[in-house]
């Protein structure tokens, strides 16, 4: 609503001092993290302030991002959902630091302004974000495996097999302990997947879900997937090395139970799926 | 979510937050003080925070907070008394400003909650259930708040007596 109230209250100037101020509450909060001793801001002359500030060498707030390896415009910060924009013709490329991943996208070599529509989903038994972007032609498949295979947290991480030429997805399985975070960027476009330690009351959980039986990666799993695409199926690989698609997940085995009847009444018959069940971070043998 | 990420969101929204602690105050140096402790209270308890697409509302609700006891820790600003929240039922055009309503000039005779309401109403542009979270507040009473704030800085611009 623009209103002559709203017009004053944009004009307010930002004080050149505002970075100084976020970073000295910042450093004040590690500070006491490590020494448990408080202090005020509150009445500290300008002049001493600028003092602190230049003798101890502390680089303004920015400093702390600029270790991330993404520099755009945040768009949003999600766990699950989606993001981007309706887009085609992309390719992905990846970059890692530390435990962060960067997925870029570009096109005829020139950075994009927004992310492709993308679509993130998390699993348990075992632990997993399946992510999906669309309008995308290429994608350097291996060094993006790589990036995520270079984090700590990551167990596994293998692309999923889609019908749809210009969508590409990967399964990212974690250790158990972890979760992670998205945050989608513009200008240039970019998607980082942090991944950090988090004690989760889900950890001991049983989790029930349906599936089908193992597969090899091909055809088959992606007819599958299709076939249950309104279940929210997802790709999962086994210890065996074979795959599955899972289909829903539940808290109790009667819910599962519930849930496949009414896939059964639904589909006129055997959907080819059974109820299994598995600890949180546990991937099913075979 | 770790200081890196928390300094990266603090940098997408530090002028929204130095704006509306701006409000409560109208000085810089008072302003930048709220700001700090927000930030200060904000990494502090960052570990709070479960999910992080609500860093937004969050901090906004941190930052709104240290604003008010930063009103009630001076002795030289007197807070004014907040509407006595009697939830009724406002229709929607009731809360609509008219555009010569210097929202703003009047912010001061508001207190502390009914101020957050405008500001994060008619300035930032939340939502009634946005404004409920932050607050966390019923969604009719957020719209009795405003419905009463209205009235009143109407009353005070009217008598030219607006300020802080």
């Amino acid at each position: 609503m623009k209103n002559l109230g709203k017009t004053n209250y944009d004009e307010i100037p930002i004080s050149e001092e505002l970075d100084r101020a976020i970073l000295y509450g910042m450093k004040r909060a590690e500070r006491e993290k490590r020494r448990a001793v408080g202090e005020k801001w509150v009445g500290v002359a300008a002049a001493v302030f600028c003092v602190f500030f230049a003798g101890a060498n502390i680089a303004p707030v920015y400093a702390y991002a600029a270790e991330l390896p993404v520099v755009g415009a945040i768009v949003r910060v999600l766990h699950i959902g989606e993001g981007g924009t309706r887009t085609d013709g992309a390719h992905i490329s990846a970059d890692t630091q530390g435990e962060t991943v960067a997925l870029y996208f570009e096109s005829n070599a020139d950075a994009l302004d927004a992310v492709p529509f993308y679509t993130a989903v998390h699993h348990l038994a075992p632990n997993r974000l399946v992510l999906t972007v669309q309008g995308v032609c290429t994608m350097d498949t291996q060094a993006v495996l790589a990036s995520l295979l270079a984090a700590d947290a990551v167990r596994d991480a293998y692309p999923s097999i889609i019908g749809d030429d210009s969508a590409y997805g990967f399964v990212i399985v974690l250790h158990r302990g972890y979760t992670y975070e998205l945050t989608e960027y513009a200008k240039p476009a970019a998607l980082s997947i942090r991944f950090y330690p988090e004690e989760s009351d889900q950890a001991e959980a049983t989790v029930y879900y349906l599936r089908t039986k193992a597969m090899p990666y091909g055809e088959e799993l992606s007819l599958a997937t299709e076939e249950f695409n309104q279940e929210n199926a997802t790709q999962l690989k086994t210890e065996s090395g074979d795959y599955i698609v899972t289909a829903g997940q539940y808290a109790t085995e009667a819910e599962a139970d519930a849930a496949l009847r009414e896939l059964e009444t639904r589909y006129g018959g055997d959907t080819g799926l059974f109820v299994a069940a598995g600890a949180a971070d546990e991937v099913p043998e075979k | 979510m770790d200081k890196h990420r928390f300094a990266e969101r603090m940098q997408a929204g530090k002028q929204k937050y130095y704006r509306m602690a701006y409000c409560y105050v109208k000085n810089e140096h008072d302003a930048l003080d709220i700001v700090s402790e927000a930030a200060y209270k904000g990494l502090k308890n960052i570990h709070t925070l479960r999910q992080p697409e609500y860093f937004d509302t969050w901090m906004t609700r941190i930052v709104m907070n240290a604003a008010t006891d930063f009103l009630r820790k001076n002795a030289r600003c007197t807070p004014c008394e907040d509407t006595v929240l009697e939830t009724v039922a406002v229709p929607e055009q009731a809360l609509t400003p008219e555009d010569s309503l210097d929202l703003y000039a009047a912010l001061g005779s508001l207190g502390d909650r009914d101020r957050s309401c405008v500001v994060l109403r008619y300035f930032e542009g939340y939502g009634f259930s946005e404004i409920a979270d932050i607050l966390q507040e019923a969604e009719p009473a957020v719209k009795s708040r405003l419905y009463r704030a209205l009235k009143k800085m109407r009353v005070v611009l009217e008598k030219g007596d607006a300020g802080r």
